[in-house]
């Protein structure tokens, strides 16, 4: 996993908690590393435990750590510089979330070592579809209902994500019914 | 609408591929035989290619959700990758792969066996072999600046240090600061002039290789002693050592400080064991 993500984790934590509280949590998940760095290489283990040491040191159930993270994913990767990115994945939510995969392979294109995961849409309507969502990665599905709804706000859409199916239920993978207002479609 | 012919089609995108609804190969552009010696039509598309991306198994149907998808397939045979789409003919129960491999220096194009000519000129491969082997060419250049820029540190260092020896820091400073004609007026200051007693004749006895060793000996005990009265050393010709007081900072004592260096100097040369049965003096 790129640093990016387990910066992501620090700026949420400092934000919400300050920055002592986030100094124990990578004490006791990373000790051996001083900063991350949004390029570098970590394994996968790190991701992991910092997220299970936030949500212990907070006292917050893990799913709910994973949602909040996901929000404020999207608008960390707007802001530390992928917002152009973002800027031209589509007009309205929709649109991007159906193109999402499509960002996901060029940006792997451009680093090798990243292993993003598949998305892709069906039974999309005005106001609704089914987001598909698909990683070697286990346990980080409850990031996409944040992830998605971070997306929303960079079109001024609200959305409610709720999952229809879990891989941790048996299903083949994880999938999402994401409901949104049809009227901010541009 | 106007449609292309199969020829010209072939032209347009020599990369292509189209597979049966049991992903059987039923037809390829006329450039992936040369990325795929060999390859022949009938042959299972997953005998030859792998889906990197997106994560899904290829088959008709799991192509056929996918379409919004890009794809990256990878040639077994020798790992180059294909970039491109996936289209569902429906009504014919067909997909068509239209893409061209992902080249991103002009040398894995020869080590593929491809030239650009088997690019089709809508592509932006070519632009972008260009533009990888112009930034491959401005970060030797770069490379090559912060080498550079590395040894001329160095050597300003060099001569920073050279400076600092021979000038005191401050009139340093304004050298390098730009100021030209460095001409300061001090009202009081001291002025002390050593010379061996005897050294012209001394340097027809030794070899020129002695006498700078008697002069490094002398002269390094004297410097010593610079720092510790406060004084500033001018220079040294040949035997002479020339020392001030006073200067760049004015100080009310400069006499007395240099009096007590110049004592310490001819304390020193008496101490001294003589040099070739010669008692060195010096006269202050």
């Amino acid at each position: 996993m790129y640093g990016m993500v387990n910066l992501a984790i620090e700026g949420l934590i400092t934000e919400r908690y300050g920055h002592s509280v986030w100094q124990t949590i990578k004490d006791s998940a990373a000790p051996g590393i001083e900063r991350f760095l949004t390029m570098e290489q970590y394994p996968e283990e790190v991701t992991q435990g910092l997220v299970a040491a936030a949500a212990e040191i907070t006292g917050r159930p893990m799913d709910e750590m994973l949602n909040e993270l996901g929000e404020y994913f999207t608008g960390y990767a707007k802001r530390s510089g992928h917002g152009e990115l973002l800027d031209i994945i589509g007009s309205n939510l929709p649109e991007a979330l159906d193109n999402l995969d499509n960002m996901h392979t060029r940006v792997a294109l451009a680093f090798p070592d990243l292993r993003p995961p598949s998305f892709w849409c069906t039974d999309v309507d005005d106001h609704s579809l089914i987001l598909h969502y698909l990683s070697e990665r286990s346990g980080l599905a409850p990031m996409i209902p944040g992830a998605v709804r971070g997306l929303g706000k960079l079109f001024d859409t609200e959305a409610t994500v709720r999952q229809v199916a879990s891989r941790e239920d048996g299903a083949d993978h994880d999938q999402f019914l994401v409901t949104f207002d049809a009227k901010s479609q541009g | 609408m106007y449609s292309p012919g199969s020829e010209q089609f072939a032209l347009l995108h020599p990369f292509h591929l189209v597979m049966d609804e049991q992903m059987v190969l039923r037809q390829m552009g006329p450039a992936i035989p040369k990325l795929v010696p060999g390859l022949q039509v009938g042959e299972p598309f997953a005998s030859c290619f792998q889906v990197q991306r997106p994560r899904i198994q290829p088959t008709y149907d799991a192509v056929r959700v996918m379409q919004r998808a890009a794809f990256l397939l990878e040639c077994l045979a020798n790992g180059v990758i294909l970039k491109g789409q996936m289209l569902v003919d429906e009504p014919r129960r067909m997909i068509l792969f239209v893409g061209s491999p992902v080249i991103n220096d002009r040398t894995k194009l020869k080590e593929y066996g491809l030239t650009l000519s088997d690019f089709p000129m809508h592509d932006s491969t070519a632009d972008l072999v260009v533009f990888q082997q112009q930034r491959l060419i401005n970060r030797k250049l770069e490379n090559l600046v912060q080498e550079r820029t590395v040894q001329l540190e160095a050597e300003q260092a060099k001569s920073d240090s050279l400076l600092h020896e021979m000038l005191p820091a401050g009139i340093v400073q304004r050298l390098k600061s730009g100021e030209g004609l460095i001409a300061d007026r001090f009202t009081s200051v001291s002025v002390l002039f050593a010379d061996l007693v005897g050294f012209t004749p001394l340097t027809a006895e030794l070899a020129p290789a002695e006498i700078v060793e008697l002069l490094m000996e002398l002269f390094s005990h004297f410097d010593s002693l610079i720092g510790k009265y406060g004084v500033e050393k001018i220079r040294t010709i040949g035997d002479n050592y020339m020392v001030a007081s006073g200067l760049p900072h004015p100080r009310p004592d400069h006499a007395q400080a240099l009096a007590h260096m110049a004592l310490e100097m001819s304390a020193y040369i008496r101490s001294r064991p003589p040099y070739r049965n010669r008692r060195a003096e010096i006269p202050v």
